[in-house]
Formats: structure tokens, C-alpha cells, sequence
């Protein structure tokens, strides 16, 4: 039941070399990071390592389409996880796929924090009847499903990466300014803000060099569970035939691709990207609730 | 109370008419609904003729202004695709939809809450760690991947359940319902399991999260120094306490799993409106668009509605506080 | 005749990130039936651990180590948890500090007092309510009947109290554990509580721990205190003895720190530093870092030593140094 005596340890005198020593309890965490760590490394060097460019039509070869795992094709190397209905080696295309689905998810969640968060400590700072119609906008649209708004934006700005990017960005910025602006009316209310105000600093230096960084804990914690949102809502948007152009699947397309062969029992086509996207996010939510864990104060005794 | 009614209420008409001027011009936006309307072949006369037809002429806000004018009558237009009014429409897709949902929402309350109370009551056991797994996984899986193994695994595996479709279905007050007959039982299964599986982790962790702070507070130590049991604790005490944050999200995730039943319709051919505004944005069906979108916004402003009166039911400290 | 409650020797340990440390070690006393004993030290010092061990509500990663807590003359250390929950409230009740954390908010008083009776007996409504109105009644809650169907926001800070203590006193245990019961409350409604805990429990029979870190406190309801160090009993007697006569050199220095006690105009007297940390106790007497008589006999461990109703827990008893 109880976890064994830990040792003590000199007390780490930085807040982030505690943080990383009260990580490194959770072994759980720790290797849902390196799984994490390794999916992107391997995504970042897909070109290097995969056994075909997915992407270049020409190379495809159709009697290769639809082959199951281990088959030898006719580009003379084996498909490990067999070929989707075009031939695509699908081992490449999750590999290419990932590159896309975690750029897109780090970009759209990078937007919508610094979107969110800056609107949010705004509202707070400046407070009054510009902070209630913000926050009145914002909860209005939290109360809005993300997956409906993307689902119109997508359809209203048509496929390609940006405009899905918009997309993903619309329906998740709204987190990041509740949550800073939660944090941000707590630092205002302190004394050190009053102290900043008093020097003749301009408003946007208080929010960004003084209060948004006292905000940073909870909204790393949304942070790391809306990258992983963006991954999905990418991938559902993708599957629906909303997200990015056929020409370079990402893996939410390859599923979509491969459900109507499941039907008929060729399942690797949908299946292996599927557990590509479901590790990768699984362990993002798995650092990001020990995170949470760690700087949630309430259960700290 | 009554102040804060009419306060609420109105808010959300403001909001509404927002929403539909938002809605209105965004689906405005999206492609030429002409293209849809008219073979390519047709005369320019008819293309005129059609083209006048619609309203499609006319300045945006013209139209805008008419179709308000309409919504004042309950008339949301023609579909494009159907060629039938879209309330009808929709109205004919809604139980579906709604069944398939209140099916995965009950589902998710009934089996999440207790788990999840469970596994914040005895954060460190086995079967707290197994609970919380599982809800990690109903998280981070997206639905969609979900109902593909759903379907591989029961449909075309074992072949026990049927992969799509609504089966058999019964008439009670006027409406088919799929959950009155075996067949539509079996139909039904999969997609509402298919939903709520975001939802249970959802109530898993809502539970789990109350139930670990509550238990650590001096209103458990002081039940427990009375002598009351765990049980009566945990079902009295604690449940009570964490209802609140309950019901508020039992309200808003009905909303959104209304919305999350887009993907789960489509996976699994499921007649509902979200099968039908995923085919009515493929097809360009604008009327469709603009109709469903406004009544789900309605839905949710009628919803965030209710769930602040049920907030002001349950909790007494509330109800004094806006009586005054 | 044998005391109420006797606990000897006990000793509860919290294994934690941190360390180990004991937060009781060691601790026996006695209290009478109808007794009102004191239970004095600073925060930390272990006296509210003592409190819940004595009623087995230890939460890992604590537990009690060893020793004994005996209710006439049944061991209370070991029994299983039904055993021990159906002891706590009938026998042993205990009140905490802040009546508006305790009650729960969102049930009535009288659903809240229902459940109490309900852990013990099997009453109809009726008789449970009548039991409800009746205590508060005892407790001083004015128009009972109504005020049952009320919820904890509704009465004033006092009133929460009372309502606390009367749960307390529904299944009419023989000894209740006062946490600190008035320290969250107005000076004037402490010293109203005051009396009043202290006539119930004479005319009710009921014993009491009074838990408490003022010292004013403690010595207007109590008749026998217990002075608690860093976890450890260092000195006990009746309440008048004690406060003329104190015997420790912290007992003194709790003393002078009194606002009652230093002439008018005078700086009040601190005691220098601060309580050690439980993890890193020095080797022998626990206060020793603090004391201005220690000396190099001092750093082995001081014994508890009993003479007539005084115990004390020091090489260098004061009294003895002053004569």
C-alpha cells in the first residue's frame, strides 16, 4: 500500500530543480516524458528514417495498395505494418503523419496560450466593465463544445493547415484566458502589483513582466492538456474530411482512409495510426496530470 | 430570484441574437450554395430564377433581416438538399439524437460518479490506479478511434453487435424510439458506449478530484468523530457536497455530447442531427447549417440557464445569498 | 476507584517525505469522570494528534506506534474499525476549532445531527428530532424546533459552535475532546462558551480534554492540566499548583508570555526561538535549545517524574532551583 520511505535528500534550492525531483517520483510520468521525448525526436527525423516519402505520389506503386503487415513490396524493402489503399507504406505515413500532428498541435496550442493568456491577465489588470464583457464573451464560448466551433470554422475557412490551425486556435484560446485570467485577478489583487503601479511602468510591462509569470503554473497545466486536445481535435476534424488536404495525411486522414476497409477485416490501415495517435496523447495527458498533481496547492498537506 | 430570472433571461436573448448574426454571416461564408442548388447545365434563366428564389440576390443584410423576420415564425427556410422545411427536418433527426445522448450522459453519471468517488476515497489502492487508467484513457482516446474499435471488435470481430444503423424502432408519444425494442437495444449499445466513454472519465475525475479534497476536510474528521460510518459518509456527506460540481457538468456535458454526437452519428450511421449537419456542411446545405447551429446555441444558452437555477436549488448558501 | 480514560505511553508517528518524526511520544495521563483536563502547548506540539488517537482517527501515513488508550478499562488501541466507530460520538465525541469547516454546508442541522443518531441507534423520526431539539436546547439554541430545518450558513459563528457541541453531546458520551473549540470564535461569545461548556459539563457528568494553545483559556474551564513540548508531556498537575508553582522552565515561560500576568506597561516576556523541528529533535530535552537554565546534563533525555498529582518532565525542576 505505502509507497517506501524516500531519502532524504538535501532540499533542491531552485523551484524548478524541485519540481523535476518531485517528478521523478512518479516513474509513470517520467517514462510517459520519454515517450513523449522519443515521439517527437522520431517525428522531427521521419524524412531520415522512413522507408518511403508518403508524400510523393509517384512513387506510389498501386499493386502495392493494401497489403498486410510484413509484406515485401515492389520498392524491394518490407512494409512492417502493411500499405494503405494507395500503397502508402503506412510505417511512413505514421511517421510523416506525427510530424504533422504534433506541428499543428504545438502551433495551435502555442497561439492559444499566448492569445488566451494575454487576454485574460489584460481583463484582469484593467478590470471593470471591459473585463466583464471579456469574460462574459469567453464563458459564453467555454460553454460552446470546441469540437462544434472548430467543426464550423473548418467548414467556414475551408482545408489547409492554417485555416484548420485558426480553427483549433478559436476553440481552445477561450482555457487559456479563463485560467489566466483566474490567476492573473489573484497576483492583481497582491501588494507587489500596487508596488509595480506605483512606478510610472506602463501597463503592458506589469502584465507581462510581473503578473503573467505568477500565472504560469495552471496555465502550464492547461497547456499540456490542450497541445493534446489540438492533437485530437486535429485528428477528428481530419476524420471528418474538415482538416488538412488529402495529399498529405495526417493521422486522423489515414484513419478516416482505412475505416472502410476495416469493415472487410483489413484493419492495419486504420488501426496503426490510430495507436500512434493514442500513445502520443496518452502520454502527454500522463506528464500533464502529474503536473497538475504537483501544482495543484489544494492537495499539497 | 424572479430579478435574477428576467436578468438571465435577458441576457440570453441578447446573446441569441448575437449568435445569429454570427452564425448567419460565418455560414454565409462557406462556398455557393448555387453550385448545389443548379445543375451545371442549367439555363441562365433558371439560374436567375433560382438565384431569386432564395433570396440570393439580395445585400447580405437584407437577408439577414429576412431570415430574422422568418425565425419570429418558427420558419428556418427550405433545405437545399431535402427540399423540406429544415425545422421539420431537424425534428424528425432530433430524438434520435437525443436518446443516443441521454443514453451515454445517464450511463457516464450513474457508473463514473461512484467509481470516481471510489477511486478518490482510496486514492493509493489498486483499483483507484486501475479506475484512474481507464479514465485517462476514455480522455485522451479521441471518440472517433474509439467507436473504430468498437466496431472492429464487436461488430466485425465477434459480429455480436450490429456496426450501424438505428434497428427496430417503437412508437411512444408520437416519436420512434430505438431503446423500446431488442433491436434497437443492441443498436443503440455500441454508439452511447461509444459517447460516454469521454464523459465517464470526465464524471471519474470530477468525482475523484471532490471526493479527495472533501475527504481531507475537518467536515469528514468531525462526522468521523461522531462515530458515522464510511458509508454514510461517503453517500451522505461527500455526495452531497460534490453534487454541485456534478450537476453543473452533467448540464454543460449534455450540451457538448449533443455536439460530440457528430462524430459518433457519422462513425456509426446513426440518423441524428449530427449525421445530418456533417452531411448538410459536405453538401453546402446552408438553411441546415444556420437552423441546427442556432438551436444548438439555444440548447445551450436554455441549458447554462437551468443549470444556474439548479445551482441556486442545491446550494442553500446561494439561494440566500440572490434572495437578498 | 480507576480513572475514565488512561493513556500511557502513547506514541504516534507520522512517516512522511520528509522524515519520520513522532508527533506524540510518550504520552500518559488520566482523566476522571466529570473532569475537565487541560491540554496546553503551541501549534505542533503535538496536542490535537493526541486528541485524534485517542479516538483512533489517525489518517496515514500516521500511526500509533505503541502504547495504550484505555476507556474504563477497555483497550481502545488495536480494536477494529467497527469496534472503533461505534466508541467514537457514543462514548468519546470530540468538537473542533472551526464550527463553519466542521458542519456541512449543505445539509440542514437537523439532517446533520440525524445522521449522528443514526450511527448509533435506531430511532423513528419523531424521537430523533425531539432528541435534536432537546440538546440544542441543553446547548442554549433559542426557538430549537425551528431552527432544525436551518443550515449552518444561517447562525451566526456562536451559534455553528453550539450546534457543533450539541452533536457532540446527542449520543451523551462520557468524555468529549474540545479542540480548541472557541479559538475562531469572538472574545466575547468565547468567554459565553466557556461558562456554559463548563456548567453542561457538571450537570451532565461529562468529562472533557480541553485542547488549547492560550493558557487563559485552559486554566478558567479546566481543574488538571497537561503541558505538551515538541510531542512530548513535560509538565501536569492541578490547574492552581501549576500556575503558581510552575516547575518547567516552558510552563514558566508560557506564563510570562500571559497578558494578565506581566505588570501594566511592562514588554511581555517571549520565550526565545522557536520549536524545533519534530524531524530534527535535538538528543535530550526537547526544549533544551531554548531554556536559560540548561546545563550539560540536559542533552540526555529527562524522564517523566511523579510526585503526589504533579508530573514533570525535567532535570532541573524550577522550584527547586528557586529555593
Amino acid at each position: 500500500m505505502s509507497a517506501p520511505p524516500v531519502p532524504v535528500k538535501a532540499l533542491a534550492d531552485t523551484p524548478f530543480a524541485r519540481f523535476r525531483d518531485e517528478f521523478k517520483t512518479s516513474p509513470v510520468a517520467v517514462a510517459a516524458l520519454g515517450v513523449v521525448v522519443l515521439i517527437c525526436f522520431v517525428a522531427l527525423i521521419a524524412p531520415l528514417i522512413s522507408p518511403q516519402n508518403p508524400y510523393d505520389l509517384a512513387r506510389l506503386v498501386l499493386s502495392d495498395a493494401r497489403r498486410p503487415p510484413g509484406y515485401v513490396g515492389s520498392g524491394g524493402f518490407t512494409h512492417w505494418l502493411g500499405t494503405d489503399a494507395q500503397g502508402r507504406d503506412v510505417l511512413s505515413a505514421i511517421l510523416y503523419g506525427l510530424r504533422i500532428s504534433i506541428q499543428i498541435g504545438l502551433i495551435a496550442g502555442g497561439i492559444a496560450f499566448a492569445l488566451g493568456a494575454t487576454l485574460g491577465a489584460f481583463a484582469a489588470y484593467f478590470g471593470g466593465r471591459l473585463e466583464a464583457l471579456i469574460m462574459r464573451i469567453i464563458d459564453l464560448q467555454l460553454s460552446f463544445p470546441a469540437i462544434l466551433l472548430a467543426l464550423v470554422l473548418a467548414a467556414v475557412l475551408g482545408q489547409g493547415k492554417w485555416p484548420l490551425i485558426a480553427a483549433l486556435v478559436t476553440a481552445q484560446y477561450a482555457y487559456f484566458a479563463r485560467t489566466a485570467h483566474g490567476a492573473a485577478s489573484t497576483e492583481r489583487s497582491k501588494d507587489y502589483v500596487d508596488a509595480a503601479l506605483s512606478t510610472p511602468l506602463a501597463a503592458s510591462r506589469v502584465v507581462f513582466r510581473h503578473i503573467l509569470p505568477n500565472c504560469l503554473p495552471p496555465l502550464i497545466v492547461v497547456a499540456t492538456v490542450q497541445i493534446a486536445n489540438s492533437i485530437a481535435l486535429e485528428a477528428t476534424l481530419s476524420f471528418l474530411g474538415l482538416g488538412l488536404p488529402i495529399t498529405e495525411p495526417s493521422l486522423g486522414m489515414l484513419i478516416a482512409n482505412g475505416f472502410q476497409y476495416m469493415l472487410s477485416g483489413r484493419y492495419w490501415i486504420s488501426i496503426y495510426p490510430g495507436v500512434a495517435l493514442i500513445v502520443l496523447i496518452v502520454a502527454i495527458n500522463l506528464v500533464g496530470d502529474q503536473v497538475r498533481d504537483q501544482l495543484n496547492p489544494r492537495l499539497k498537506r | 430570484m424572479l430579478g435574477f430570472v428576467i436578468q438571465r433571461l435577458l441576457q440570453a436573448f441578447v446573446v441569441m441574437l448575437v449568435i445569429s448574426m454570427l452564425v448567419f454571416t460565418g455560414v454565409y461564408a462557406v462556398g455557393n450554395p448555387i453550385d448545389v442548388l443548379i445543375s451545371p447545365d442549367a439555363t441562365q434563366l433558371i439560374r436567375e430564377q433560382t438565384i431569386r428564389a432564395y433570396g440570393l440576390d439580395q445585400p447580405l443584410w437584407k437577408q439577414y433581416l429576412d431570415f430574422l423576420g422568418r425565425l419570429v415564425r418558427a420558419d428556418f427556410g427550405r433545405s437545399f438538399i431535402f427540399n423540406m422545411p429544415v425545422l421539420d427536418l431537424i425534428f424528425s433527426r432530433l430524438p434520435a439524437t437525443l436518446e443516443l445522448t441521454l443514453a451515454a450522459v445517464l450511463g457516464a453519471t450513474l457508473l463514473g460518479v461512484p467509481l470516481g468517488m471510489y477511486a478518490g476515497y482510496r486514492p493509493d489502492g489498486v483499483a483507484a490506479k486501475t479506475i484512474m487508467a481507464f479514465s485517462i484513457l476514455g480522455f485522451s482516446v479521441p471518440t472517433f478511434w474509439i467507436g473504430l474499435v468498437l466496431i472492429f471488435t464487436f461488430a466485425v470481430s465477434l459480429g455480436w453487435l450490429p456496426a450501424g444503423g438505428r434497428g427496430a424502432t417503437s412508437t411512444l408519444f408520437g416519436v420512434q424510439w430505438s431503446f423500446l425494442t431488442g433491436d434497437g437495444l443492441t443498436h443503440l449499445l455500441l454508439p452511447a458506449l461509444n459517447l460516454s466513454l469521454f464523459k465517464f472519465a470526465m464524471m471519474v475525475r470530477l468525482a475523484r478530484a471532490g471526493t479527495r479534497e472533501i475527504m481531507l476536510t475537518d467536515t469528514v474528521k468531525f462526522a468521523r468523530a461522531a462515530g458515522e460510518s464510511e458509508w454514510t459518509i461517503l453517500s451522505r456527506h461527500v455526495l452531497r457536497l460534490i453534487a454541485i460540481p456534478i450537476v453543473t457538468v452533467f448540464g454543460l456535458e449534455f450540451g457538448s455530447t449533443l455536439a460530440f454526437a457528430v462524430v459518433t452519428e457519422t462513425i456509426f450511421s446513426w440518423p441524428g442531427v449530427g449525421k445530418l449537419i456533417i452531411d448538410s456542411i459536405s453538401t453546402l446545405d446552408r438553411p441546415v447549417m444556420v437552423a441546427y447551429l442556432m438551436l444548438v446555441a439555444f440548447f445551450f444558452i436554455a441549458i447554462n440557464f437551468t443549470v444556474d437555477i439548479a445551482y441556486a436549488a442545491l446550494d442553500p448558501r446561494l439561494r440566500t445569498r440572490k434572495a437578498s | 476507584m480507576s480513572a475514565l480514560l488512561e493513556v500511557s505511553g502513547l506514541t504516534t508517528r507520522f512517516s512522511t517525505r520528509a522524515g519520520v518524526l513522532n508527533a506524540v511520544e510518550d504520552v500518559s495521563f488520566t482523566v476522571d469522570a466529570g473532569e475537565i483536563v487541560g491540554l496546553v502547548g503551541e501549534s505542533g506540539s503535538g496536542k490535537s494528534v493526541t486528541g485524534f488517537s485517542i479516538l483512533g482517527l489517525i489518517d496515514p501515513p500516521g500511526r500509533i506506534v505503541s502504547g495504550s488508550v484505555k476507556l474504563d478499562g477497555r483497550e481502545l488501541v488495536g480494536l477494529d474499525h467497527g469496534a472503533l466507530r461505534s466508541m467514537r460520538g457514543r462514548e468519546i465525541a470530540m468538537v473542533f476549532q472551526d464550527p463553519s469547516a466542521t458542519l456541512n454546508p449543505v445539509l440542514t442541522i437537523g439532517a446533520q445531527m440525524q445522521l449522528a443518531i443514526a450511527a448509533h441507534e435506531k430511532l423513528s423520526e419523531q424521537a430523533a428530532v425531539a432528541r435534536c431539539v432537546e440538546v440544542l436546547n441543553t446547548v442554549g439554541i433559542p426557538d430549537a424546533a425551528a431552527r432544525i430545518r436551518a443550515y449552518p450558513h444561517q447562525f451566526s459563528g456562536g451559534m455553528r459552535q453550539r450546534v457543533a457541541i450539541a452533536i457532540a453531546l446527542l449520543n451523551r458520551p462520557k468524555l468529549i475532546i474540545c479542540d480548541e473549540p472557541t479559538t475562531a470564535l469572538d472574545v466575547s461569545i468565547q468567554a459565553q462558551i466557556l461558562t456554559e461548556m463548563k456548567s453542561l459539563a457538571a450537570r451532565l457528568g461529562t468529562a472533557m480534554i480541553w485542547i488549547s494553545h492560550d493558557l487563559a483559556t485552559v486554566s478558567s474551564v479546566a481543574s488538571r492540566i497537561l503541558v505538551m513540548y515538541a510531542g512530548r508531556l513535560i509538565e501536569s498537575g492541578p490547574i492552581a499548583d501549576v500556575l503558581r508553582t510552575p516547575r518547567h522552565p516552558y510552563t514558566l515561560g508560557l506564563l510570562n508570555s500571559l497578558p494578565g500576568i506581566a505588570e501594566p506597561g511592562q514588554d511581555l516576556v517571549q520565550i526565545r526561538g522557536a520549536m524545533p523541528s519534530l524531524i530534527a529533535l535535538p538528543p535530550g530535552c526537547a526544549f533544551q535549545p531554548r531554556c536559560g537554565f540548561a546545563r550539560a546534563e540536559c542533552a540526555t533525555r529527562p524522564e517523566l517524574t511523579v510526585s503526589g498529582a504533579r508530573g514533570l518532565r525535567c532535570h532541573f525542576p524550577l522550584a527547586e532551583a528557586a529555593e
